[in-house]
């Protein structure tokens, strides 16, 4: 098997029988293993070449569960530690903010990265919890639920509450199991340090417009970038 | 292959991932996901597929199915590989999504003259540069052939379909593509 097939191997161009062929051979020649080795290392350079794309702000808190459900039950500190890292990330995101770094290129400039506020809003004696990111600039709120819903939630709805000078003011029905993506309807005064908190209300959420039910979680907004 | 000239800031966060640290795995993820989720969706075209397999990558890397060693290349080369392969294992698994039509358009790749400036850091440390010129070398066709099965990662069929060329010529194209590229990039 020549070199130029091991190029064709890394572009992902052969078949399956072909894939397996190579795999074979490479397995018994370490020649030819070095040759893949040095096309991955040559190709790479067109997928870096990319403009980079910062994932979502949920996308780490996603990873930090997935490694965490291998991982002894975390302790409510190690979930602020994801959540302090998540800050962090946000903050730092990244890459090219460092000092040591040459100027950014333009594009990032063009587009600097909108204030973001993250709150993890944990309800006691239970695993429920929520991870609430509010982008103000772009009038966007994401929820991502985690945990065991309590079953004496079950024919209630969660609502979640932001605490302003003037009283709560309601952000919305959130789920309890996965996530939720929606605009703001109006500019709020999101700050470090708000509160944010999930009262327990009638389905379809308070009927007054302020919390009704039991509160079972609050919690301070963190700047996060 | 390439040897880098300096010592890469990317190495010891690997090794420090390796011993379990979180927050190296922390901080390797904040400077590396935009590259790799850049790859992801480029090929995979879809978002939600490409966070997934994003998060898939990096929980590889944590749990050590993966593992860096200094022959793989510079580590943000290893990185992007592991993201291409995990993009090519779904496109296999889970068939391929039709992009819309500029996505795919062959003239929105990096390296064509008229395309978008690539990332000069990624330029300078990851042989951008070089490649490039190696890839002027190339005829059209070949160049064509080797830069859509990088970017779409079509197979040698689905290449000569996109082309709406013969699969014994279009097999030619990126063989002879390959080959020529090789001995430019060898010969420094």
């Amino acid at each position: 098997m020549d070199p130029v097939t091991a190029g064709e191997y890394a572009l992902g161009l052969l078949d399956e029988a072909g894939r397996r062929e190579f795999e074979q051979a490479a397995a018994r020649d370490p020649q030819l293993q070095r040759e893949l080795r040095a096309w991955e290392a040559r190709l790479a350079a067109l997928g870096l070449a990319l403009k980079p794309v910062a994932p979502s702000p949920l996308a780490w808190l996603r990873l930090q569960r997935a490694i965490g459900a291998a991982r002894p039950p975390a302790r409510p500190t190690q979930a602020w530690a994801a959540l302090a890292t998540a800050a962090a990330l946000l903050l730092g995101f990244g890459w090219y903010r460092e000092a040591s770094r040459p100027a950014p290129p333009p594009m990032v400039l063009a587009q600097p990265a909108p204030t973001v506020y993250v709150a993890l809003l944990q309800v006691p004696q239970s695993t429920m919890n929520w991870t609430v990111s509010v982008t103000p600039d772009k009038g966007e709120l994401a929820v991502l639920a985690g945990g065991e819903p309590p079953a004496a939630a079950a024919a209630l709805d969660a609502e979640l509450w932001l605490i302003t000078d003037e009283g709560p003011v309601s952000l919305g029905v959130i789920p309890k199991t996965g996530e939720l993506h929606r605009a703001l309807l109006s500019r709020l005064p999101v700050a470090t340090g708000r509160t944010l908190a999930v009262s327990l209300e009638p389905r379809g959420g308070s009927p007054s417009g302020k919390p009704t039910g039991p509160v079972v979680t609050s919690s301070a907004l963190l700047r996060a970038g | 292959v390439n040897a880098p000239a300096a010592a890469d800031p990317l190495e010891p966060l690997l090794a420090a991932v390796a011993r379990g640290d979180n927050a190296a795995f922390a901080e390797l993820y904040a400077r590396t996901s935009p590259r790799l989720l850049a790859i992801l969706r480029r090929m995979l075209k879809r978002n939600d597929w490409a966070e997934e397999a994003l998060q898939d990558c990096y929980l590889r890397i944590w749990r050590r199915s993966e593992s860096y060693a200094p022959d793989r290349g510079a580590p943000l080369a290893w990185l992007a590989t592991i993201a291409r392969y995990r993009a090519l294992d779904l496109i296999r698994a889970r068939g391929r999504q039709a992009g819309d039509a500029q996505d795919e358009d062959v003239a929105e790749l990096p390296l064509a003259d008229e395309g978008p400036a690539p990332d000069e850091h990624a330029s300078r440390e990851q042989g951008l540069d070089r490649l490039r010129q190696c890839l002027q070398g190339l005829s059209d066709e070949q160049r064509r052939s080797v830069l859509l099965s990088y970017y779409e990662g079509y197979t040698h069929t689905e290449l000569a379909d996109r082309l709406a060329a013969p699969l014994g010529t279009v097999k030619s194209w990126v063989r002879r593509g390959l080959t020529q590229l090789r001995a430019c990039l060898e010969a420094v």
